[in-house]
């Protein structure tokens, strides 16, 4: 075997040796990468669970006729009628 | 002899491999076949154990908000409960607090467990609120499973449910809008492999295989406060007069963007053991009626286009009964010599059949066709109906009459007030939408014709005369027509007693911004008029309306005052 031969198979043996370490590193990447994007969707599953919560609370506040009651009842409010009511007119 | 020796070496070390080769082999196929016959149980047992299998990924479904952003329908992640029968009764932990937690007795959980211990997995509640299912997880009975859903929550509750309708219990369009925008807001579910236990646990997430994609949100054109409004003065009105059904639409006339679209009875979108058919149609779309004398200004638009008539014509109403070959045609009063103005005023059906048997036979027929009466609205919605206008050269003398004031045709709510758009915008018909989008009209009359009967239509309500005096808007012009038509009755000819009220309105009369039309089918507290029961309705909502779109009074009694402090005496614009 000639010097050459000796060189290449040397070679071979070092990119397969790297070849398979790599394997071994990406495939664990690979592994703690989609452990990551598992806790982050469940994360944002709670998440969009928080935010439907608090969007159903919101509407609940901002219901058209909890406002007209909370008007009516607690502030005594009323609507104006004509007398009451002037016209503004911005030049 | 030395050639012969190697030969010798040469068989000997042949036969050595061949032998070692045959045993190996022979080693393996016993093994295969110990496996396969005797070990069959405990590798069964042991692959049981870790199955790969393909799960779905659920998608989130777009949300449906009004024209303000305002949610009015919403996904969120719930969770379904699951169990494996078996493996919960033999936990032998304590179910009443589970099935406390679900709503069920603990007998009926146990018998539920029972009766179909020889399934895999059962479900036993879907689409529970996330805090709930916490405090089930929190119980950690062996055999319970949690499989996240979406849920979906109409904020509007019942004032916008037949509109927005409703989706089935995977998720999907079933009734509204929801089925008309299915396919944009429904996303794909994705796709992702598991390694999983014969216990359905998940040992472990293995790779994405289709990622899921989300639903697209709709923005509506209605506004979520006025349609409130809308519903609550409708449902009170159908309610005060005892009616069968009511039906409110307020619209945009110049794009035919739907503000607001309501109906009662309604049904409550959150809760689906209050699904009834009755309450669940959108009857501004999917009722058919005969109109009324909603039509009357049409009748006008096509004798002014015939230039037989103007608006001073003078036509004979007297004795207040008319005869069209064997049919007898009523106004309530007698209105003796009037004018083809005065026939609106004061809705007189002689006059209009009068005008009608005038005019070329098919003359009103084509204004009706013009303004979209006897089409689809091409909106799309789930049900809508088209309507009819019959064929006018099979029209009898007497089907021409009555055409003239809004019987022998059929319409829906929402047809008359895309034809009342015409009358708004000076002749152009605009393209219904339920999205907040600019969509182009169509001119199909002149205005000549549309503003002279919007004239007249605001004396029907600004005139003491008039039959719309309840529609009046302090602050504000107003125009419209009302409605009073007598029902079909199923056994045959027009019933005496049940009528349907209907109002058409525009407002402000000056310059048009926005269109109302009402209508209640068969009041029974005595009182049946449109003007006397759809116009106050009328008259309510496009107050609330006005205001809420801040469009400036054009009718103001009192003074006005400049921002400099002095005061003017009103005038018109």
């Amino acid at each position: 075997m000639n010097m050459k031969n000796v060189f290449i198979v040397s070679l071979l043996v070092f990119l397969n040796v790297i070849s398979a370490i790599s394997v071994i590193f990406f495939k664990h990447e690979n592994k703690e990468l989609y452990k990551d994007l598992e806790q982050l969707n469940e994360e944002f599953y709670s998440l969009q669970t928080t935010y439907g919560r608090l969007q159903l609370e919101q509407s609940a506040y901002i219901a058209p006729g909890r406002i007209e009651r909370l008007a009516r009842e607690k502030l005594e409010m009323v609507k104006p009628n004509q007398k009451q009511t002037k016209r503004v007119i911005v030049p | 002899m030395k050639r012969r020796k190697a030969k010798k070496t040469c068989c000997w070390q042949q036969n050595a491999v061949f032998v070692a080769v045959i045993f190996l082999m022979l080693t393996l196929l016993l093994k295969i076949t110990h496996i396969i016959f005797l070990d069959k149980h405990d590798y069964k047992t042991e692959a049981r154990k870790r199955q790969i299998t393909t799960v779905s990924i659920p998608a989130h479904r777009g949300n449906i908000v009004d024209r303000h952003g305002e949610p009015i329908a919403i996904s969120t992640p719930v969770d379904t409960i699951g169990a494996v029968p078996k493996q919960v009764i033999e936990s032998e932990k304590d179910l009443s607090q589970l099935a406390q937690l679900l709503g069920k007795t603990e007998d009926k959980l146990k018998h539920d467990l029972k009766s179909r211990s020889h399934k895999k997995y059962i479900i036993l509640k879907r689409q529970v609120n996330p805090i709930v299912a916490q405090k089930i997880k929190e119980l950690k009975i062996n055999g319970i499973h949690f499989k996240k859903e979406y849920k979906r929550y109409y904020l509007g509750g019942e004032t916008a449910s037949q509109l927005v309708g409703i989706t089935d219990k995977d998720d999907e369009g079933q009734e509204g809008l929801e089925k008309l925008y299915n396919a944009s807001l429904r996303g794909e579910p994705g796709k992702k492999r598991i390694l999983k236990d014969n216990l359905r646990h998940t040992l472990k997430n293995i790779s994405i295989l289709k990622k899921p994609k989300e639903g697209q949100d709709i923005i509506l054109s209605i506004d979520r406060q006025l349609q409130y409004q809308a519903y609550r003065d409708l449902k009170s009105q159908v309610i005060r007069h005892n009616a069968l059904s009511g039906s409110i639409i307020v619209l945009d006339p110049y794009n035919g963007q739907i503000f607001a679209m309501a109906s009662a009875p309604a049904f409550n979108p959150n809760k689906r053991s209050d699904y009834s058919p009755a309450g669940m149609r959108n009857r501004a779309m999917t009722d058919l009626m005969e109109p009324g004398s909603v039509i009357k200004p049409f009748t006008v638009i096509a004798a002014l286009a015939s230039n037989r008539f103007n608006l001073s014509t003078t036509i004979d109403t007297s004795p207040g009964i008319f005869k069209v070959s064997n049919y007898v045609i009523k106004d309530i009063h007698n209105n003796g010599q009037t004018s083809v103005e005065n026939v609106l005023i004061k809705s007189s059906n002689i006059g209009s059949a009068k005008i009608a048997l005038d005019l070329e036979p098919n003359a009103i027929n084509t204004i009706l066709h013009k303004v979209g009466f006897g089409q689809n609205t091409q909106s799309g919605f789930p049900g809508e109906m088209s309507g009819a206008l019959k064929d006018p050269e099979k029209l009898s003398k007497h089907e021409r009459a009555t055409l003239s004031f809004g019987y022998n045709m059929q319409a829906t709510l929402l047809q008359v007030a895309r034809a009342y758009s015409v009358i708004a915008t000076g002749g152009y018909l605009p393209t219904i939408s339920f999205l907040k989008k600019n969509t182009k009209p169509v001119r199909v009359l002149p205005a000549t014709h549309t503003n002279a009967v919007l004239r007249v239509l605001e004396k029907v309500v600004s005139s003491d005369e008039g039959t719309g005096k309840k529609a009046r808007i302090a602050g504000y012009t107003v125009a419209g027509k009302t409605g009073t038509i007598k029902k079909y009755s199923s056994s045959g000819g027009y019933s005496e007693n049940k009528y349907i009220s209907v109002f058409a309105g525009i407002a402000p009369a000056s310059n048009p911004k926005l269109i109302c039309v009402v209508m209640i089918n068969e009041p029974s507290k005595g009182v049946y008029f449109g003007g006397e029961i759809a116009a106050p309705v009328f008259s309510k909502v496009m107050e609330t309306a006005l205001r809420k779109f801040n469009i400036s009074p054009d009718m103001f009694k009192h003074k006005d005052i400049h921002m400099d402090g002095s005061q003017v005496a009103w005038s018109r614009k």
